[in-house]
């Protein structure tokens, strides 16, 4: 899950970049508005965690211009400013959550979760495919058989990606934009070194390929 | 021309000079004219009587029976003169003495009516006319000094522009006197305003004229105000600083030296707390003081739209719970007062709401002549009596664990009292949960409805 974090203060979005990279996000974060802007307009994100108070461009322009553009990026904003009339004004412009700070990083990443469960049209509980549980909190995965798993970071997020879109057919420069944040060298060789791992302890039929084409979750094992 | 009494003199001044200088004009010249006519009503009669007094002899000679005409006529230079002028000869009154008058063209079917120059300086009004006596052609004239008359007319003008003159310097003292009379509460006005401005006094003395009053009244409504939001402020900065040093001053010990290392849970525990306390005292301080209050005048805001949009924030705040927002809102009804502060009012009371309520969230909006009344009810498990009346004691929390809780009733307990209006806990008899009811009074002087 590819995750833009807009913090101006470098302090809080380093701890909080760890956090939820912990938690299974692919972190980018940004602390100018206007690079802001262009970042979530540009790059494929899951969902935006969005300060208000931003140098060059306010947080709040921001996210009307996205909704503007008809861009539907979830967007959870993150802010000091939690005065009800500033929670209407934040939805108004197209928020979907509001969180007031000071705040618990848990709590963040639950409502993270929560928003990106909404946006995925999937209902309360584990996520659940092709027979696999996924435990979000503790980043294990359970089989059918019962069998549970520890999944390394990247292993997490590739996972919880296939998951999310059983019976898809995902390219490989798709995965990886989900899967990696900007910086990282997407190598599609070494998304195919995670995907054979997950192949490995989960079972070879869980993930098909198509050659040249990419990915198919959960089809034969359904 | 930013002085009132300068303007209102200037005003005056060219008011009255125009309607003097208007009078003088057409009183002189109706005056003229009536002297005029009179004196030429006197000419056509004496011109009758010298026709009368004209006989012709045998000789066709024309002759004069003076004994029928009037003394003047035989007085010198007495500016009642005649001269008659026949094919035969000619005919001049004694008072001509020998001069000749310089005569008009006259003509036989009206009457000429004219000055002309006189003997010794005398302006003469001539009124002559052509007869036919004995089938004769006969030109009369008749004539009266006019000079006396316009030099009468000439004082008397002069007697009325003096007259009207020193009526308009009495009336100009007059006005200034009475401007000065009713700007001195203004001047009281602004003499107290230094004293304001230092301090002296806190309000302007209210004894003003009707037309100022208001004025005085709200200028002094704002400087109270100003004095409760400056208090508010910085009773609320006190506070929280007050309250923050007993935090600070537990984090600073703690930090001083390292835990021993079988306390280091207690440590967190004690850390996490202190945390909880400094952000709930800055939460409730902050927002204190960020409460605009009532007082305003005309500060109103429609409550259905601002509502309207609250509602739809506080059900994507809660859109996993399945709730239902029941509003009952008056079209019209107006909230007295500030836009954020209703939202942080309405919001804190319906946050709280949600938190506790199983499906149903009621909004109701009452108002009548004095007061505006919000209720919110939930159908959650409500409060037992005690902790009602836990509740009712501001910024008590019931359940410490649930974010928010009581905070926020306290919060919108602070808001209404700004408003000088009460908030009432109770019991919700329609749904079974509690109830939160606001009464707000209107500001004197607003409608309870805006129809």
């Amino acid at each position: 899950m590819r995750l833009l974090l807009v913090e101006d203060d470098a302090s809080q979005s380093g701890r909080l970049r760890i956090e939820l990279e912990q938690a299974g996000f692919a972190v980018d974060v940004v602390a100018d508005g206007v690079e802001a802007e262009f970042m979530g307009a540009s790059e494929p994100y899951d969902v935006v965690v969005l300060d208000l108070g931003l140098p060059g461009r306010p947080g709040l322009e921001i996210l009307s211009r996205w909704r503007a553009a008809d861009n539907p990026v979830p967007v959870l904003i993150l802010t000091a400013r939690d005065a009800w009339h500033e929670k209407v004004d934040g939805f108004k412009a197209g928020a979907d959550d509001y969180l007031g700070k000071p705040f618990h990083a848990a709590e963040l990443i639950a409502r993270l979760l929560a928003l990106l469960r909404r946006s995925n049209a999937r209902p309360c509980g584990p996520l659940r495919a092709a027979g696999l549980e996924l435990n979000e909190d503790t980043q294990t995965v359970v089989t059918r058989g019962g069998e549970t798993f520890d999944l390394t970071g990247t292993e997490f997020r590739l996972l919880r990606y296939l998951m999310l879109h059983p019976g898809r057919l995902l390219s490989k420069t798709r995965l990886a934009e989900h899967v990696y944040d900007f910086d990282t060298e997407r190598d599609s060789n070494v998304l195919e070194v995670y995907i054979n791992r997950l192949r490995r302890k989960l079972g070879r039929e869980l993930i098909a390929t198509r050659r040249g084409q990419g990915y198919v979750f959960g089809i034969e094992g359904e | 021309m930013t002085s009132l009494q300068t303007r209102l003199s200037t005003g005056l001044i060219l008011a009255l000079v125009g309607l003097i200088t208007l009078a003088v004009a057409t009183g002189g010249y109706s005056l003229r004219r009536l002297a005029e006519d009179f004196v030429a009503t006197r000419l056509e009669h004496d011109l009758e009587t010298v026709l009368a007094a004209l006989t012709f002899d045998a000789g066709n000679q024309p002759r004069l029976v003076t004994d029928r005409l009037g003394a003047t006529f035989h007085q010198p230079y007495s500016g009642h003169y005649y001269q008659i002028v026949t094919p035969q000869g000619e005919i001049c009154s004694r008072s001509l003495w020998d001069t000749d008058l310089p005569l008009p063209l006259l003509t036989a079917d009206h009457l000429t009516r004219t000055f002309i120059a006189g003997p010794e300086h005398q302006r003469l009004l001539l009124i002559g006319r052509v007869f036919h006596v004995q089938n004769q052609p006969v030109s009369i004239i008749v004539t009266e000094d006019f000079t006396p008359m316009d030099a009468g007319l000439k004082r008397l003008l002069l007697e009325f522009t003096l007259i009207a003159l020193l009526l308009l310097g009495t009336l100009l003292l007059l006005q200034r006197w009475i401007v000065r009379r009713g700007l001195a509460p203004l001047e009281q006005v602004r003499r107290e305003l230094p004293k304001l401005a230092r301090g002296e006094i806190f309000q302007l003395s209210v004894q003003a004229p009707d037309e100022v009053r208001p004025l005085v009244v709200e200028l002094n409504r704002l400087l109270d105000l100003m004095n409760q939001r400056q208090q508010r402020n910085r009773h609320a900065l006190g506070n929280l600083a007050h309250a923050l040093k007993t935090p600070l001053t537990v984090l600073t010990q703690l930090t001083d030296q390292a835990p021993p290392i079988d306390a280091i849970e207690n440590c967190w525990q004690e850390l996490r707390q202190q945390l909880r306390n400094i952000r709930r005292l800055t939460e409730r301080e902050l927002k204190r003081a960020r409460i605009v209050g009532g007082g305003a005048p005309g500060q109103r805001v429609l409550l259905a739209g601002e509502v309207r949009d609250l509602i739809e924030t506080l059900g994507r705040i809660h859109r996993n719970r399945s709730l239902r927002f029941e509003t009952r809102i008056p079209p019209d009804s107006m909230f007295p007062g500030d836009r954020d502060d209703l939202l942080e009012l309405l919001g804190n009371l319906l946050d709280n709401a949600c938190q506790w309520a199983r499906q149903v969230v009621r909004l109701s909006a009452d108002t009548d002549a004095d007061d505006l009344w919000l209720r919110v009810e939930d159908d959650g498990p409500g409060c037992s009596p005690s902790q009602l009346e836990r509740l009712r004691q501001r910024g008590v929390r019931i359940d410490e664990s649930r974010a928010g809780h009581g905070l926020g009733l306290a919060i919108a307990g602070d808001i209404i009292a700004q408003y000088s209006g009460s908030l009432r806990l109770d019991h919700s008899e329609a749904l079974g949960g509690l109830l939160a009811e606001a009464r707000l009074p209107h500001p004197s002087g607003t409608p309870a409805l805006n129809q």
